[in-house]
């Protein structure tokens, strides 16, 4: 059921990958990177739940909190990079 | 015993949930037409997504601390996914080329009544 799980999440992660690459816009591009972290984070959790071990669960808390700063950052770099 | 086994397929059925919205979610990100769209798909879907899947996780924890970090990720994640997801909306609604196709657009309105620019 985990390894399932882990699986199926890491297919649906390529798909969004799909995304990424051919997106149209940045919007989707980053929207979909997004999609990405937070599928990965999951995956760390369940590695953690498999091995029960809680440092995965550091590691995905750490993760997360990046993924968050990543994706404000470049937002913002956007947002001044279009002020006229 | 009997509680245990309870936990555990109550974790497995939030999991396959979490799955299913988690499909979902890809399949809206990869067939919907337009960038707002994808991006309404990619928010919702991915918060539900993420909530139940570390929800099951939580139920089915081998112990006390675990179940609390578990429930400590699901709480950031709920809480910032949104964040980051509007930060993008935002910045792309402030580029101009994201703005040509919308039809009705009273947040420009609102911005021209507050600053005028």
């Amino acid at each position: 059921m985990i390894v399932t799980g882990m699986g199926i999440l890491i297919g649906l992660s390529g798909f969004c990958l799909v995304r990424v690459l051919r997106g149209p816009s940045l919007l989707d591009r980053m929207a979909a990177a997004d999609a990405i972290g937070v599928m990965m984070t999951i995956v760390l959790a369940l590695i953690g739940l498999l091995t029960e071990r809680v440092v995965y669960l550091d590691i995905a808390f750490v993760y997360a909190l990046l993924l968050f700063a990543d994706t404000l950052i470049i937002a913002r770099f956007m947002e001044r990079r279009n002020e006229r | 015993m009997t509680l245990d086994a309870a936990r555990h397929l109550a974790g497995s059925f939030m999991m396959t949930g979490g799955l299913f919205f988690c499909f979902a979610m890809t399949v809206g990100m990869l067939r919907f037409p337009d960038a707002y769209t994808r991006l309404h798909a990619g928010t919702k879907g991915l918060t539900v997504g993420a909530g139940l899947l570390l929800l099951g996780i939580g139920l089915r924890s081998p112990s006390l601390v675990f179940a609390l970090r578990v429930v400590l990720v699901a709480l950031f994640l709920l809480v910032t996914n949104p964040i980051a997801v509007h930060a993008i909306a935002r910045a792309n609604y402030r580029s101009e080329r994201a703005r040509r196709h919308l039809v009705v657009d009273e947040y420009a309105e609102h911005l021209d009544g507050a600053n005028g620019s």
